[in-house]
């Protein structure tokens, strides 16, 4: 028997108990029976012995030539293996208690007769296994359908089937629950009764299921319509052709909320991509490894290059400094963050630009970092805004000065322009002498007579008398020097002033830092001449590199701060002149500065505040609040230090610092 | 104004002392004397020691300013004529020169011919310039 596997038979021969000898049956049968073939496994039993396994058994033969054989045969189970009864001689009786016992075959052997066994057993044995696998194809089947059904029911998506006529043949509960259409029943009903006319004709779902009933194939679509609930909703509808019926299969599959998510998806990259597309400052992505992922475009036009092209390069290369270097590197491995360094962008084939840059970890959905995000931000603006403040503010202390100075000037305007007026009527009185002077001269060079001689310098004196010429001789000299030494006095204001109202040149320039101190408090002292002392410790110091205006105006700032803080605690009413004391010493590299002020102090709780932009205790209108700021800026920018403190005796210190070799001096001039 | 026909005496104030000389050669041609202080205090002492029929002060002086001093000449002589000359108009709150009885207020620098006007007004003088007493320089 091919196919089957091994042909497992069981002997039962319970009449021969004690026997042997030759009606030896049970062995005569299993001799006969091995005969089936070579996989045959024969098994001999007395009786259906407790624990008998009958299940994996193909066949049963029972030798039937005594009573307890028919009891064995009767006492086994009908729905299992056929069941040969095996009779010793043919006999209607016998045989027909064999078939009452439930045997499934009845032959009759003995030794050496043994075809009509082989045939029975081979005929039941290949029926049976024929009904032993369709009953488990059947349970297969059975088993497939249930797990069929239960996915159908379970299935988000609403499926029905329907026939030509488009009615439901079958559909499962998604279907009604999805079309908000209640538990009724479905089978047989239209379709186009179930779904929503909208969907159904609306968005062409009909033609789609006649397209599919003739076997077309037919692509899935997205149709909207409102449900009876009033809500609505957005379904992917497929429709397949079924082949066998002829039927076809709809499939619903409520996509609102995918729909409505991919939408705000949409809007969100959307937004993302105008944000970083409006943006001024450069957004640069970074894998873990540092190489460009995205750029935005104010980073196109940073770096010049466009975002294909900087896709994948290490953002290194156009890393001027370290310490930018640094940052970077900081956020991809440490996920460090960094805000707003100043530093300066190599683009190739460009010039160095300022940036502030600022970097931070990107990390994923995960939580795990993911790169890093980094922020550039274009200083070229904000440098020439600050320049453009830093003079503006050095104006209106020129224009705080402006009163002052105004007043320096005309003290010696006032008396060269008298002495001018007076010195031109001199110039009169000396005509009329010099008039009064030639005849007395003529005469003297012609041997004139004494008498007209003396009547000429009758003549002479009278007009020398009238003009008052001893005065004339007295005065005449001292008023044109002392005009030339007021509109010297002038020329000195002006050029402080102009030194000071300029702009810086680009390079630093050698400068004496004891000159820049001393014009600096000739400008200064012209708002506070009788108010204040300036004294003067100038230690030694060489030139320095340095913007000469920008620290003139350092000192300015400075200085004019201590006037004010004088003519404060004067207001407070304290009487007496005030000191500004000015004090130069070189330490190291470095040149240091100090200034101090027996005026009013600074409240300690001020202190980390007088350097903050805008930040004044000065009445409205006295200034913008950038003076110490924009000064701060400047010594920083100088490489060095500007500091404040407040003794407790009174008054105020300013130290500033800085460096002598003026190297850290930095790019540009803080003008 | 004048007492025994001897010419008026004007006393002139600044701390700097070519204003003095500018002002005393403006008015050299005046019927007048020009006495020079260089500060206020010691304009006081001259104010005490002889007769003085004018004032004319800067106003910013170190030590006493201009202002004080003339407050102080109304209060001891308010017949004395008080004029003020500044480069500091601005400074003078409005009603401060009445309130000091200033003749008049003369701002730095000065015009030659408002100058002498404002003192021959002040010391009552009429008639033509030119009639020159000196006394002072």
């Amino acid at each position: 028997m091919e196919g089957g596997g091994a042909l497992r038979i069981l002997i039962l021969a319970p009449q021969d108990e004690g026997s042997a000898g030759p009606r030896d049956r049970p062995g005569l049968l299993a001799r006969a029976l091995a005969r089936l073939g070579p996989g045959v496994e024969l098994r001999v039993a007395r009786g259906p012995e407790p624990g008998l396994e009958l299940g994996d058994l193909d066949l049963v033969v029972v030798d039937v030539e005594g009573p307890e054989g028919l009891a064995c045969l009767g006492a086994l189970a009908p729905d299992g293996p056929p069941r040969i009864a095996v009779l010793a001689a043919a006999g209607d009786e016998a045989a027909e208690r064999a078939w009452r016992a439930g045997a499934t075959d009845c032959v009759v052997f003995r030794d050496g007769a043994d075809e009509a066994l082989l045939a029975s057993a081979a005929e039941h044995v290949w029926a049976f296994r024929e009904a032993r696998a369709r009953a488990r194809a059947a349970r297969r089947i059975e088993s497939l359908e249930d797990q069929n059904d239960a996915i159908v029911e379970a299935i988000p998506a609403g499926l029905a089937v329907l026939d030509e006529g488009l009615r439901v043949v079958r559909a499962n509960p998604t279907l009604p629950r999805l079309l908000e259409m209640g538990a009724g029943h479905l089978v047989g009903r239209p379709i186009s009764e179930l779904v929503p006319a909208e969907l159904f004709e609306g968005a062409g779902v009909r033609g789609m299921v006649e397209a599919a009933l003739r076997g077309r194939e037919v692509s899935p679509r997205l149709a909207r319509c409102r449900l009876p609930g009033g809500g609505r909703r957005a379904f992917e509808v497929r429709a397949r052709h079924l082949a066998a019926g002829g039927h076809v299969l709809l499939l619903l599959l409520d996509v609102t909320e995918r729909e409505r998510l991919s939408r705000r998806l949409e809007a969100v990259e959307r937004y993302h991509e105008s944000v970083l597309g409006s943006l001024d400052s450069a957004v640069v992505g970074l894998d873990g490894a540092g190489r460009v992922t995205s750029a935005n475009p104010a980073a196109e036009a940073l770096l010049g290059r466009s975002a294909g092209s900087l896709r994948g390069r290490p953002l290194w290369s156009w890393l001027a400094s370290r310490e930018a270097r640094e940052a970077v590197e900081r956020a991809l491995a440490e996920g460090g963050r960094t805000r707003d360094l100043e530093t300066e962008l190599r683009p190739p084939g460009a010039g160095p630009q300022p940036v502030a840059l600022s970097c931070a970890p990107r990390v994923d959905a995960g939580g795990a970092r993911d790169g890093a995000v980094v922020l550039l931000r274009d200083l070229r603006g904000i440098r020439e805004l600050q320049a453009q403040v830093m003079q503006a503010e050095k104006l209106a202390s020129v224009g705080q000065l402006a009163a002052g100075v105004a007043h320096e000037i005309n003290n010696p305007m006032g008396f060269i322009h008298a002495n001018l007026v007076q010195l031109a009527e001199y110039a009169d009185d000396l005509d009329r002498i010099v008039e009064a002077l030639r005849p007395l001269l003529r005469a003297a060079r012609r041997g004139t007579p004494d008498a007209e001689l003396r009547a000429a310098a009758e003549t002479l004196l009278a007009a020398w008398e009238a003009a008052d010429g001893d005065f004339l001789a007295a005065d005449l000299g001292k008023a044109v020097r002392e005009s030339l030494e007021g509109s010297d006095r002038i020329r000195h204001i002006v050029r402080d002033l102009r030194d000071f109202a300029r702009r810086d040149p680009e390079e630093p320039v050698p400068t004496d830092v004891h000159e820049a101190l001393d014009s600096t408090v000739r400008i200064v002292s012209s708002i506070a001449k009788h108010t204040v002392r300036f004294e003067r410790d100038y230690g030694e110091l060489p030139l320095i590199p340095l913007h000469p205006v920008g620290i003139r105006q350092v000192f300015m700032n400075l200085l004019v701060n201590a006037v004010q803080a004088i003519e404060a605690r004067r207001e407070a009413g304290e009487s007496g002149t005030g000191c500004v004391r000015l004090q130069t010493r070189h330490a190291g590299d470095r040149a240091r500065i100090r200034i101090e002020d027996d005026g009013v102090g600074i409240p300690p709780k001020l202190l980390d505040r007088i350097f903050d932009p805008f930040f004044t205790t000065k009445e409205v209108g006295s200034g913008m609040g950038l003076g110490l700021s924009t000064s701060f800026a400047i010594v920083r920018r100088h490489g060095g230090s500007l500091r404040a403190e407040s003794p407790d005796h009174g008054g105020a210190v300013f130290h500033v610092e800085l460096p002598l070799n003026g190297a850290a001096a930095g790019s540009g001039p803080p003008r | 104004m004048t007492a025994g026909g001897d010419p008026p005496v004007l006393l002139v104030v600044d701390d700097e002392p070519h204003i003095l000389a500018a002002i005393s050669r403006t008015l050299r041609r005046e019927p007048l004397v020009v006495v020079t202080a260089g500060s206020a205090a010691e304009a006081l002492g001259i104010l005490a020691g002889r007769r003085i029929d004018a004032v004319l002060s800067d106003h910013k002086m170190p030590g006493m300013d201009g202002t004080e001093l003339l407050r102080r000449v109304g209060a001891l002589a308010p017949g004395t004529a008080r004029l003020l000359i500044t480069g500091w108009t601005a400074d003078l709150e409005p009603g401060r020169r009445d309130e000091l009885g200033l003749v008049a207020v003369i701002p730095k620098p000065w015009d030659d011919a408002e100058l002498r006007r404002a003192v021959r007004s002040a010391l009552g003088i009429h008639g033509p310039a030119g009639a020159c007493v000196r006394d002072g320089l």
